[in-house]
This record gives structure tokens, sequence and C-alpha cells, in this order.
């Protein structure tokens, strides 16, 4: 799916952008728009290229081939009020370890020219990635999942409007994990925009707009849920009955309009179908049950977890690579 | 502009917590460089080094007695520890290193000097460095000079004994003109004839008696001569008091007036008694002055008495503070990189300039501080003179420190990884050590390794630091803007090459 936005509306445009090292690509002719106040992640197994599309957009990698493109201009003309909309987050804790969390809180505030006054601020990103109380341990001495939090806090610390995440959530729990997305998507509907690269797959489903990366090729750009149908072909129905199913039964399910191939047999009593739509699909089965005597007690679309999604990805690209190879 | 400032600031502050964050290397920074120092000045030692020395005396040595004379005045750096007969006996001691020295003397030296060749005392040694090397030649130089003294005070000790010889005749001689004059003033003409054949006797043998030993006490009129142009030489004296005597010798002796003797005989007299005067003075002077009638004296102009660790203060301060300076900067630029912040530096509105102008800003605070701590334990706790003016001082460590750091801002922005970084720093250490002036005087390289020394901050650190230590001069103004415009040079150096490693890759 192309992502369709007016041109004022995109902050971050990249036209086959290819990125070589060497005899290496690690990006291969990626085109991808980032339309503002969204949430695009960017998925894709580790060394995919994930963290160079990044570097692309912050200016910190030229591209060998292509153009990119950050608030309408090319990064190396990025002028300093520029800079100050966007924030970066590494992928590796780079602040310092000898310095405290204020301390490195406060370096990053000053490099980005921040004024003077910033308790009010650091007691906010504080308390929002649970750092407040900590502020006078050395980043040495706190784990590693602090550290990340450390980093996004101070990623945000100049309020950007550009926000480049890369692997946020990375060693964090659960819980905060939840609270970070939370937060992301506030920041989104304060008008913030978010690139946010992640390993956790099931995270895509926080996202506007998933990415899904593969060798160095950006796959495709889809919603969550276009990612899923793109991924399964459809959407996916399940159905219980109060009898076992006769093969009479699911013949007549697999030529129902909408119905895209042989239904799968869970249990004897249990089957999943897979239909253009749900939404239309399940009213179509119900009324085939009651004309053919089968007693259906439960019928629900299934959403299978984006793990799966992924897998199922990943696995179909592998064929595709092979079959074309 | 305040944005320039607080983004500069960043760093100025980061850069001391994390040093300050470390009081073991802050302890090791201050007191390490100062302890070095108070070891040295403690550990030192000023007085010259004993020489066990054995002495080889052959057989057949017609000097023997005068050897063992020798080794009772052969005292101060030489412990003479036994006397051998056999050079090879010698040799096998010098060799077990029971021995520094082994001293051989001249078997017969009368015979070698008769010949018109100088008698030869061996001083054979072990040593390797070239400074104890020096050091055993100067002793055997002054040695065998204070021998050749001992010959020569011998030989004056000798001619003053003659010359009280001398003075007896020149009494006598004085008397005989007393006669002739009474003579003659009693117009006895025969008399004074014959009294002045005597005083020409007597006088030919004061005459053969100075001759003997002319040379040694025209050594001595010289001196006077020197002093005073109208002094006339002891021969003149001796050939007028002659010629006078064989003119008196012609005198009439059936005369009736001598006006003209009484004249001549004045002017012998007169003769007669400055020669009398000059042995009487002669007698009386002491022969090792005569011998070496010229001594010297060194006298600092500052009037200062420096010891041999005041000497090294100036260069260990210069070569410690450069090396605590570039190893700090050394490993600043590095480290961000390898640790990943010039990533995020790159993300930022941060310049090259503010990156490496922060830093400079921070450390050059921080090593001052340091720089300052260290001083004050140097002047005051080892007593180290500090002739000049404090803010001449001041002003040059200030200096030493900014090319430093930029020297290692260079380092750090070449080095790829920590170790390249220190391994840079040890070598300009190890440079610095050899081509600064530290231990070998500039003078004593060849001018083309000069260039490397000039490259080194410690050089002209050293250089204007003696000056205001230990000269009391104010600030040299070459060195002085070479050192500035070496820092302004790395600077320059190293912005350029961070801006270079900021930009897209």
């Amino acid at each position: 799916m192309a992502i369709t936005a007016p041109d004022e509306e995109i902050l971050v445009h990249m036209q086959r952008v290819t990125k070589r090292f060497g005899e290496a690509t690690a990006v291969a002719d990626i085109t991808l728009d980032v339309p503002k106040g969204s949430i695009l992640g960017f998925i894709g197994p580790s060394g995919c290229g994930k963290t160079t599309t990044i570097r692309l957009m912050v200016g910190n990698y030229k591209p060998t081939e292509g153009r990119v493109q950050v608030f309408g201009r090319e990064p190396e003309k990025f002028s300093r009020s520029d800079l100050k909309r966007i924030g970066y987050m590494t992928q590796l804790f780079v602040l310092y370890p000898e310095l405290t969390i204020w301390e490195n809180l406060n370096f990053a505030a000053s490099i980005y020219g921040y004024p003077y006054g910033r308790k009010a601020r650091f007691a906010e990103l504080l308390d929002l990635v649970e750092l407040a109380g900590h502020e006078k341990k050395e980043a040495r001495k706190i784990s590693g999942g602090m550290q990340r939090r450390l980093s996004l806090a101070a990623t945000l610390i100049h309020n950007p409007e550009l926000i480049f995440l890369d692997e946020p959530t990375a060693g964090i729990d659960p819980v905060l994990r939840r609270k970070f997305w939370d937060h992301f998507r506030r920041l989104r509907d304060e008008g913030h925009t978010l690139f946010v690269t992640t390993q956790y797959v099931g995270e895509a489903a926080y996202c506007d707009y998933v990415g899904v990366m593969r060798r160095g090729k950006l796959l495709m750009v889809e919603t969550p849920d276009g990612l899923r149908r793109r991924a399964l072909g459809g959407e996916i129905v399940r159905i219980h009955t109060d009898s076992p199913l006769s093969g009479e039964s699911l013949a007549g399910i697999r030529f129902l309009p909408g119905v895209k191939e042989p239904p799968a047999l869970l249990s004897s009593q249990s089957v999943q179908v897979l239909v253009e739509e749900a939404s239309t699909a399940i009213p179509q089965l119900l009324h085939w049950g009651e004309n053919n005597q089968v007693a259906i007690d439960s019928i629900n679309e299934f959403v299978p977890p984006f793990d799966d999604v992924f897998v199922k990805l990943m696995e179909d690209e592998a064929a595709k690579e092979e079959k074309t190879a | 502009m305040s944005g320039f400032f607080i983004r500069m600031s960043a760093f100025v502050r980061k850069e001391m917590m994390a040093i300050l964050r470390q009081p073991r290397l802050v302890a090791i920074l201050v007191l390490g460089p100062f302890l070095i120092l108070l070891l040295f000045g403690v550990g030192y030692r000023d007085s010259p080094r004993m020489l066990r020395t054995v002495l080889v005396v052959p057989e057949d040595s017609r000097i023997k007695v005068e050897i063992d004379d020798l080794v009772n005045r052969l005292t101060g750096s030489l412990e003479i520890v036994g006397m051998v007969s056999d050079e090879s006996e010698a040799l096998a001691l010098l060799d077990h290193q029971e021995v520094d020295l082994v001293l051989v003397t001249p078997a017969d030296p009368y015979n070698e000097i008769l010949q018109s060749q100088q008698a030869q005392f061996e001083v054979i040694h072990h040593e390797i460095d070239p400074l104890e090397v020096l050091y055993v030649n100067t002793l055997e130089r002054a040695y065998v000079q204070e021998i050749n003294k001992q010959v020569l005070i011998q030989a004056m000790d000798q001619a003053q004994k003659r010359a009280a010889v001398i003075e007896e005749k020149l009494v006598v001689s004085q008397a005989d003109t007393a006669v002739i004059r009474a003579d003659l003033e009693a117009g006895n003409g025969a008399d004074a004839l014959r009294d002045t054949g005597k005083l020409l006797t007597d006088f030919q043998a004061l005459n053969l008696s100075i001759a003997a030993s002319l040379s040694m006490f025209e050594g001595v009129r010289s001196l006077e001569k020197a002093q005073h142009e109208s002094s006339v030489a002891l021969e003149d004296r001796l050939a007028l008091v002659e010629e006078e005597l064989n003119a008196l010798s012609l005198l009439n002796p059936d005369g009736v007036s001598f006006t003209d003797e009484i004249a001549e005989l004045d002017l012998i007299d007169e003769e007669l008694a400055a020669i009398k005067n000059f042995f009487e003075t002669f007698q009386g002077m002491n022969s090792r002055v005569l011998v070496s009638p010229f001594s010297g004296k060194t006298i600092s102009f500052t009037q200062t008495d420096l010891g041999p660790i005041d000497f090294y203060v100036p260069g260990v301060i210069a070569l410690l503070l450069q090396h605590m300076a570039v190893t700090l900067a050394a490993l600043s630029i590095v480290r961000e990189r390898n640790g990943g912040t010039i990533e995020l530096f790159r993300a930022a509105p941060l310049t090259a300039l503010e990156t490496v102008l922060g830093k400079m800003v921070s450390f050059l605070l921080l090593t001052a501080v340091l720089a300052a701590i260290l001083t004050l334990l140097i002047i005051f706790g080892l007593k180290t003179p500090l002739l000049g003016d404090w803010w001449w001082y001041t002003a040059v460590v200030l200096a030493l420190l900014f090319t430093s750091l930029s020297l290692g801002f260079a380092i750090s922005v070449i080095s790829q990884t920590d170790s390249q970084a220190v391994q840079f720093s040890m070598i300009v250490l190890l440079a610095s050590i050899f081509f600064s002036g530290f231990f070998i005087a500039l003078h004593r390289l060849l001018t083309g390794v000069h260039l490397v020394s000039w490259l080194l901050p410690a050089t002209y650190g050293t250089t204007l630091l003696q000056d205001v230590m230990l000269r009391g001069r104010t600030i040299n103004p070459l060195p002085f803007a070479g050192l500035l415009f070496l820092g302004v040079l790395f600077f320059a150096f190293a912005w350029w090459q961070l801006r270079r490693q900021m930009a897209r890759e």
C-alpha cells in the first residue's frame, strides 16, 4: 500500500534509495514516505537494514543512489533549526556511563541548545521513563533497561517534531513497553511524527503504518490490518459447531462467496475459513448454517498475532526468492 | 550566540564531571608527577662518586718512592684499594668489577722526559655510560694536572731555597759596596780598587747562582711586569750591575776626587737593593701560588645556587604537563567516536568547533588547576626557585597546556582506537624525553633533528620555564609565539578532521 498524503504532510520522503558499503548493499531501492503525525514502525530481522534506513533519514549516511528528503530538504542541507526539530535515539546506549542520569540529560539538553531552567522538563521525562528518584545514579551502575529509558528521555528532551527511535523498547519489560507505546501514541496525537524500528513484531499493532524489511529491501508498507491481510491473503473466520462437521458441509463452505480456499479443520467441530472480508463473510456463514442444519455454537473473526503474520511474510518471501532463483 | 555557549558548555561540564568523578585519576594526575619529582630529588646523589682504584707500579719502576708519596696525596674521588706490579692482575680485578679504575704508572718517567716525551699515567676503566666516561676522563685530567703541579711546586721550593743563598750573597755584595764607598770617600783609591776586585768576584758568584734558576725567577717577574710596565727584567739588572762594576774597576788609584765612581757605586747599590728586594719577596711567596698563579671562580649571574634537581625541574614540569594534557585529550574524541556519541552529534545541531572548543575549555581548566597544585608542591615542597615573575610562569604553563591539548586532539582524531591514542601519546612522551632538551641539550642534536624537537610542546615549555624559573627572565617572545602557533596549528587540524568525521558518511 502506498501511503497517500499531500506533499506538505510528508515529513520524510525516500525515493529509490540504495546504500552500499563497498560491495555490500545495506539498503536497496527503498521508496517510502513518512506522513506527519503518524507512527511508522519498521520491522524486520536483525541486520535487514532498519538502522541504515534511520541513519539515512537523520543524515548520518549519504545515499549511494536515490534521494532522501526530510522537511523537504536533503539532510546535508539541514540548518540548525531543522536539526532541532529532530530527535534521534540510537540502537545502543551512547551516553556517558560515568555521568549520572541527571547529568546525561543535562548534556543532551545542552547539545540541542535547550535553555537553562530545565528542571520541570527533566522531571516530566523522568516520570515518563520511570527513572524519577534515580537521578543521581551513574549511568554505568543502572540496568540495560534503565539505560534505554535514559536514552529515550534524552531523545525527547527538546520536544522534537520528528522522532527517530531505533529499537527503543529493546530490553524493556512488557509493562513499561506498553507505557512507552502509549506515550508514543500520545506524542503522535499531539502532532509529532515517529519512525520506530523494533524487533518485537507485536508492537506493529501500535503503529499507524508498518514497513517490513528483509535483506535490505522494503517488502511492504501497510496498516497493521492491511499487513495481516497481505500475509494471510484475507481474513480468518473461526466456526465452532455443536456436532461434528461432515465432508459435505466443508465442501459447502468452500463454495460460499468470499471464501478464498478450502476450510481448515481444527477439530471435528471446529473449522477455520479464509475469507475476503470477515465482516461480510460472517453473516453469509450463519445463513449457510441455518440452511444446511448445521448448528453453529460460535463464529468470530480470528486475529492472528503479528509474530505469526511476520513469520508467514518471511516464509512467503523466502519461497518467492527460491522460486525466482 | 547563547546557543553556542550552551552547546559548548555541555562539554565543559561533562568532561569535568567525568574526570572529577574519578578521584583516583585526579590523585594520580596531581600526586603522581609530584611524587616522581620528590623521589628524584631525594634519591639523587650530588656527591662525587668514589672510584675504587688499583695502582700498577712495575717492578723496575724508578719512581716507587714517589708513587708511595703520590698514593698519600691522591685523595678525593679515588680510593686506592691496592698496588700491584702486574698490569694483567689489575685488569682482571677491573674485569671482575672488584675495582673501578686501574692506574698504570710510568716505569721510568725521568728517562722519558729526558727524551722529550711526556711520561704517561694510563687510566683504564670499564664504564659504558658516556657521562661516567666523561667523569673518569675529567678525573684523569685533574689528577695528572695535580701531579704536574706537585712536580712544579717541588721545583719552586728548591728555587726558593736557592733564593735564600742568593740573598746571602747579595748581603755580601752590599757589604762590599759599603767598604768601597768608605774607601772612595776617604780618598783611598788603591783600597777601593782592591775591594772592587772582591765585589766583582762575589758578584760573579751571585750572578752564577741567579743564572741557574733565572727562568723560574723570570716567570714571577713576568707577572710583576704584567702589572707594572716599567718593571725591569732581572737579567737586565744584573747586566747593569756588571757593567757598572767593570767601569768601577777602571778607577785611577792615584786620583784625588772619586765623584763619578761614587755615583757608579750608588747605581750598583740601588740595583743590588732592588734585586735583594725581589728575592726577599720571592722567598716569602707561596710556591703553590707561584706554579699556578691563576685560579677560577664561577659565579651565577642570578646569584642563586642551583642544584642539579633545580635544573631538571622545569623540564620535568613541561614534560609531565604535556603528557597529562596530551593523554587526556588524545582519549577524548576517539572515545566519543567509538562510544557512538558522534552518531548523536551528527544528528544534533552541534558543530565540530563547539565540540572541540568545549573540550579544550574543560581540559584547560582542569589541567590548569592540576598544574597550579603541582607547581605549589614543587616550589614549596621541593624548594625549587622561581626567580622570574609568577605571571610569566602562568602564561608559559597555560600556553604549554593549550598546545599539548591541541596535540592530544590531533592525535585523537587520527586514532582508530583507545589503544592507538595511548600508543601515540607514549611516542610523543618518548620523543620529548630525547628531543625536548630535557636531558640532552638541543645543541647536541643535529640541526635536522631540531625539526622534531620544535614540533614538541615540551621543547618550548622547557626552554621558557628554564628562563622564567631559573634565570629570572621574562618570556622569550620567539619560542612563546612558536608554542602558541604550534597550538593553533594542531587545534585547526583537529577541528578540520573532526568536521570531516562528523559529516555524513
